[in-house]
């Protein structure tokens, strides 16, 4: 049994070698060639054992002869690598040129941290791409319509999306502005010197003290300054409560500044980003007044108090600061997970361009589900096929199948998408097509893949594979790109904005002059 | 503002109506958005996953083999086919799961939904409460029934676009649905508490006409049409078409050609056929709108079909003005009733069925209402009923029995599940509560001053009560009265304490050890033992043997066997002297046979029934030789007996002789004793028993004896009120003549007990005594234990 190091999902057709690695034979550290995913190749039965736990791989499409192909996750930090357990011992996998996870408030200063706030804006925006299903659910029978007004709207003109931050900003402005003004204390009894004239209350210990003070009357005893130890009350604000408010401004105030960031453009007209430019501001200021009053921050895993639970305002903010932390974990778990969720955007995207094609009629659309929680990247739930459409200028049918489990030349080819073509009254073998959405950190089109995938195609004879599409993401200010040779074609995508629309509408005219061209 | 959604999921053409915006928390409402549902809707399941609404109609799922695993026919479900089989009683268990995935799909961060149903008679309350069911869960929105007529009206009445509104204007509306058109008239009022309102008022369950109509034949008819039109699809197998639903309800008229998938994946197309139209409606309609001011009419078919329609019904209705609405008409109207409920205002009227509880009034029992007949109540509010308040549940009751009546006729026995029974008599608070058109009534049964039944009041679950098959007369009949008070028997357990001497010295066990049948000292002091009772803790009597002859459990084998083996001894010896002519000296052989209650050997209860035959006729018996010797054997009979043929034999010859010594105490015994006395009485021996014991007492009253045969004379009553055990009605004053001298006798000696010039020894426990037993035969009370008490009482 072996176990291969996978850089692209074709690896197994690949005639060149350069597209996996034996992990049995390499020494490790191995430092990692590239800035896209990884796959592991090996026996099913086991699955792969990274950092010492089982269960970290998915299984990607069907096992074939028992030896599966499993997606692994990408670290948080590139100093955490991944040792991954082979047979002759541990290999140490060392991401070096993929950047960290940044903090969402990071102001990026370097060149690296320019590329991890990039790269975590794609993460985000992918995720919008896929939330944008949610509420597209919301009217069932224009889903997809829907969805290509969500995808395709200008940018600049639309509404930027529903966002936890927008909701909270909408809630809690009144909240946190009432708290902020009259936060709660808790007089702590000390002694001091008081003079005669304010003391309120003496206890044991004061009245010790005083006896023991020479003179016989209170003013003999006080003394020259008039003053005798007393109670005296003292006010604190750094509570539990307080500290968890403190947190809470501090982290929205990153995830408001974040949100404005990535929504510039509406910044002139949308409520919106007013409402939580104006709400990140509040928050800051909070956050000014009680690190005066000496108010610490609390940690993310204190246990609430009576306060938290019960006093109505401290409720609503302990759940907004509750969500803000999962929305972080979320955002977490899509960045080790972010090659799964671009497949889930790119096979979104196919049914976009499809659907944006004018004149194509749905003849069959998978119900979707979305999920409450993510789930290793993705979200929906479907059924195969996605969906088909019928285009009735060329009497072409056209299905898209994601993560279809195909039979064992197709799985061969790794693809998480695949097309297949008919014509109306037509008894030939429906031709397929391959889409292989490809994800990597930097983007951009690759040099000679065209070619690579060119040159896979003849395996497929036997199960009618005609042609190849791969789906990179745009590099960082690009402008999405296509370069096709013979039935390849390598297109890049972006997940908002421009980028998206431009993607798309390549897409669609890459389906439209050389896949469906190809069948009619 | 709640974000509440109308629905109409009729599974022909469904619609959701919402006036917010997913996403978005602006608080005022806004424009009305209809959400199509899609026609000739469907569920889908797969992998687990259930789907409906317009996902699952465009869905893959269930499309054929052409589609792959997805493609089994069984992975795709009507709606129109479930709700028939809801209103036609037979839904499978699916039905729940797969209208909540058809309500899902339309109701998006909804937090409330109003549900449209059709109005029909087979919308009742039961099929009500599974549609309610099926909506309610945790972390679901809060559903509300409507009716679809009420809805329709609604939304043309605030829409604005029902000209001159008027109290007590008649609108007729007319539903096109599964199976003919649902008619229901409604009748326009103003809401008194909200001037300038008005809503409509509904009497009762729509109708249904015109079945070859109805939406399951029209989609059969474009079906034919669609088969006709393509005559290759009967030999080709391919998806079932939508072309049939497309002709139907499409807007605006469907493309010409559908694209299908064969099965063997491939694919092909349909053509529409050319030109097509429904059916006319028939001429009769079966219902008119001669006593209508407006007719309304909903449709689900596109405009160009139901066009036709209206014209055709407007011709056949005559000049009354019809008014046609669009086929969301009734998801809008449920979203408008869901904001008038918003507001506090009637969404519409509604008459109840009329509820009434079975109650015993001072004239008897009769069906008093907690929904009076023909209340009409908003149908936005919860009907409360006055309480009745009037009922008891008396001490020692553990369950209770109520007789409902539901409208005119249906009848419901409920018997409530058993509680811990309360000390005293305790007044009920009874309340009905209702919320028109949302299933069952609520039934709730508390009581203000105990403490069980107020911590955890009864509630009525209607769906698991036996509908009564009598009618309310006989049901009446059967309640008059609470039914009286069954005296229980006598009956003494055995005890080990009277065997180990632990109880009394020196117990069975030991006299056993050193018993000799031939000693008559030794018998002596068995027979002591055996007749000495003993009272655990000055309340419960126990004998060395049981009343029914049985034995301490614990008793351990090789006493047992000594003792049954001494019994037999002793009772073979017995008749053997009596055989031989052998003169007895005593009775200590037939005490020790007869303090053993019903365990003494039949040959010796024989040899009894012969004493006692001589005894009647003075003639000679070896067991009268002794002196005593007739108290013995009479009372000892009067123990002894339990076999029902025997008893048979004996009560008789007790009852006629009652006036000799000891034979009233013999009759009292058996009477009150064993179990199967009630079963052998006989009618005619309690009235002679009765009549005796009469004039036993009245002998009694005119000598002022208050003794010991007064003692017995009671209990012989108290014995003969056991055979309500087989009928529970017997011995009643108001009934029954002999019950009723009963009473007067009683009555006469508790007025001559005080005039009583000596001292009568337990004079205030026997006034107890003689009070219990008017109550019993009056049918009002009394203890049952009464013989018990009687029994114990002391023999003075």
């Amino acid at each position: 049994m072996v176990i291969q190091l996978w850089h692209r999902p074709w690896a197994r057709l690949d005639g060149t070698g350069t597209r996996y690695t034996m992990l049995d034979d390499v020494s490790s550290p191995l430092t990692l060639p590239g800035t896209g995913a990884i796959w592991l190749f090996m026996d099913t039965q086991n699955g792969p054992i990274a950092g010492g736990q089982n269960g970290i791989g998915i299984q990607e499409g069907e096992p074939v002869g028992g030896l599966g192909i499993y997606s692994m996750p990408i670290p948080l930090r590139r100093s955490d690598g991944m040792d991954i357990l082979t047979h002759v011992g541990s290999v140490r996998l060392v991401f070096s040129s993929i950047p960290d996870r940044p903090p969402e408030d990071l102001e990026p200063e370097t060149d690296d941290q320019i590329i991890a706030k990039a790269l975590l804006d794609r993460v985000k925006s992918v995720w919008a791409r896929l939330r944008d299903v949610k509420s597209a659910l919301a009217d069932p029978a224009r889903i997809w319509e829907r969805l290509v007004e969500l995808w395709l709207a200008d940018a600049a003109a639309a509404n930027p999306e529903m966002d936890i931050i927008v909701d909270q900003a909408r809630r809690l402005f009144p909240t946190l502005d009432l708290l902020d003004r009259a936060p709660r204390r808790t007089l702590r009894r000390t002694r001091r010197m008081i003079p005669l004239s304010r003391v309120q209350e003496i206890d044991r210990r004061a009245m010790t003290w005083l006896i023991r003070q020479p003179g016989e009357t209170m003013e003999e005893r006080g003394g020259d300054r008039q003053r005798i130890q007393a109670v005296a009350r003292e006010e604190n604000f750094n509570t539990l409560e307080n500290r968890v408010l403190l947190s809470y401004a501090k982290l929205a105030r990153g995830v408001t500044r974040d949100y404005r960031d990535r929504h510039k453009t509406a910044a002139g007209h949308s409520d919106r980003v007013r409402l939580v430019t104006g709400y990140g501001a509040r928050c800051n200021r909070l956050e000014i007044n009680f690190r005066e009053l000496g108010v610490f921050e609390a940690n993310a895993d204190v246990t609430p108090n009576f306060v938290l639970q019960n006093n109505p305002n401290y409720t609503k903010m302990w759940d907004a600061w509750r969500e803000l932390l999962k929305r972080r974990r979320i955002l977490d778990e899509l960045w080790r997970w972010q090659a799964r969720s671009w497949d889930e955007f790119c096979a979104l995207a196919v049914i976009v361009a499809l659907q944006s094609i004018p004149g194509a009629r749905s003849v069959a659309v998978s119900p979707l589900v979305f999920a409450d929680e993510q789930k290793q990247g993705c979200w929906i739930s479907h059924v195969n096929p996605m969906a088909v459409f019928f285009l009735p200028d060329v009497r072409v049918t056209i299905e898209v199948s994601y993560r279809l489990r195909g039979g064992a030349i197709l799985s061969k080819f790794g693809a998480p998408i695949w097309l297949r073509l008919g014509r109306v009254n037509s008894a030939d073998f429906l031709p397929r097509w391959a889409v292989w959405p490809v994800w990597d950190a930097v983007g951009g089109l690759e040099h000679g893949e065209t070619e690579e995938i060119l040159a896979l195609l003849p395996n497929g004879r036997n199960e009618s594979v005609k042609g190849g599409i791969t789906i990179r993401p745009t590099a960082d200010g690009q402008n999405a790109e296509v370069r096709s040779l013979a039935n390849v074609g390598c297109l890049t995508l972006g997940a908002s904005g421009p980028g998206l629309k431009a993607g798309i509408e390549q897409l669609r005219d890459f389906l439209i002059h050389h896949v469906l061209a190809q069948a009619s | 503002m709640r974000k509440s959604v109308g629905l109409d999921l009729n599974g022909w053409h469904d619609f959701g109506c919402r006036d917010w915006r997913v996403d978005d928390l602006d608080e005022r409402p806004g424009e009305v958005e209809v959400l199509d549902g899609g026609y000739g809707s469907v569920v889908v399941e797969h992998d687990g996953m259930i789907v409906g609404g317009p996902q699952a109609i465009l869905s893959p799922n269930g499309r054929g083999a052409g589609w792959g695993p997805v493609g089994a026919t069984t992975k795709r479900r009507e709606l129109a086919k479930q709700w028939h089989s809801l209103l036609t009683g037979t839904p499978d268990g699916g039905f729940a799961g797969d209208f909540r995935a058809a309500v899902d799909a339309l109701s998006v961060q909804a937090d409330e939904l109003v549900v449209c149903m059709p109005d029909r008679p087979e919308m009742s309350e039961a099929r009500q409460q599974d549609l309610l069911t099926a909506l309610t869960g945790r972390r679901r929105a809060r559903a509300t029934l409507i009716w679809r007529s009420v809805a329709l009206l609604l939304d043309l009445l605030d829409g604005g676009s029902l000209p001159e509104v008027a109290e007590g204007q008649r609108i007729l509306c007319v539903i096109h649905g599964h199976d003919g058109l649902d008619v229901q008239r409604l009748v326009m009022r103003r809401l008194d508490d909200k001037p300038g309102q008005f809503a409509p008022e509904r009497a009762g369950a729509g109708t249904s006409h015109c079945p070859e109509l109805g939406l399951a034949c029209l989609a059969e008819h474009a079906k034919a049409a669609v088969a006709d039109a393509n005559p290759w699809l009967a030999d080709r197998p391919a998806e079932i078409p939508r072309l049939p639903f497309n002709l139907l309800f499409e807007e605006p008229a469907p493309l010409p050609e559908e694209v299908i998938r064969r099965d063997n994946g491939n694919w092909t197309t349909v053509i529409a056929p050319p030109e097509y139209r429904v059916p006319e409606p028939p001429h009769d309609l079966g219902f008119s709108g001669a006593d209508a001011d407006l007719v309304i009419l909903m449709s689900p078919l596109a405009e160009r079909h139901r066009n036709e329609l209206r014209d055709c019904l407007a011709d056949r209705l005559g000049g009354i003005k019809l008014v046609l609405s669009d086929p969301a008409a009734a998801a809008r109207g449920a979203l408008r009733a869901a904001r008038r409920i918003e507001l506090g205002i009637a969404h519409y009227l509604d008459r109840l069925d009329q509820i009434s509880l079975a109650v015993l009034r001072r004239t008897g029992p009769v069906f008093e209402d907690l929904i009076q007949a023909n209340e009409t109540v908003p149908g936005n509010r919860e009907y409360i009923s006055a309480p009745i308040t009037s009922l008891v549940w008396t001490a020692g009751m553990e369950r209770a029995n109520f007789y409902i009546r539901k409208g005119p006729h249906e009848i419901r026995h409920w018997v409530t599940s058993p509680v811990e029974s309360p000390a005293r008599d305790e007044q009920l608070e009874i309340r009905l509560r209702q919320m028109p058109a949302q299933g069952w009534a609520k039934l709730l049964v508390t009581a203000p001053d105990w403490g069980v039944l107020r911590r955890t009041p009864i509630h009525l679950d209607w769906g698991s009560l036996p509908v009564d098959p009598r009618d309310e007369a006989e049901i009446l009949r059967a309640l008059e009265g609470p039914r009286p008070v069954v005296p229980e028997r006598v009956r003494y357990r055995a005890d080990i304490g009277l065997w180990d001497g632990s109880l009394r010295y020196p117990g069975v066990k030991s006299i056993l050890r050193s018993f000799d049948f031939r000693n008559p000292e030794s018998i002596k002091r068995l027979a002591d033992a055996l007749r000495a009772s003993f009272r655990l803790d000055g309340r419960t009597t126990v004998y060395a043997v049981g009343t029914d002859g049985e034995l301490p459990e614990s008793l351990d084998e090789a006493t047992r066997r000594r003792f049954i083996d001494a019994i037999e001894r002793i009772g073979d010896d017995l008749l053997r002297n009596i055989s031989d002519g052998a003169a007895l000296t005593n009775n200590n052989q037939l005490l020790c046979l007869t303090w053993i209650f019903a365990r003494c050997p039949h040959a010796v209860q024989r040899e009894l029934a012969r004493a006692l035959d001589a005894i009647r006729l003075v003639g000679l018996h070896g067991l009268l030789a002794p002196r005593g010797s007739v108290r013995v054997v009479v009372h000892g009979l009067g123990r002894v007996v339990t076999d029902p043929e025997i008893l048979r034999m004996f009560i008789p010859k007790l009852y006629s002789d009652i006036g000799r010594p000891n034979f009233l105490a013999a009759l009292s015994s058996m009477l009150s004793r064993p179990e199967a006395t009630p079963r052998v009485l006989r009618e005619d021996d309690v009235e002679e028993i009765a009549g005796r014991v009469i004039l036993v007492l009245k002998g009694l009253n005119e000598a002022h004896s208050f003794g010991t045969t007064f003692k017995y004379a009671l209990m012989v009553i108290a014995g003969l009120l056991r055979v309500r055990e087989r009928d529970p009605w017997a011995l009643l004053a108001g009934r029954s003549a002999v019950a009723r001298s009963l009473v007067d006798v009683l009555t006469g000696i508790l007025g001559s007990i005080p005039r009583m010039p000596n001292a009568i020894p337990n004079k205030a426990e026997k006034i107890r005594i003689v009070n219990e037993l008017i109550a019993l035969l009056s049918g009002d009370g009394g203890r049952p234990d009464i013989l018990t008490i009687m029994d114990a009482m002391a023999e003075d």
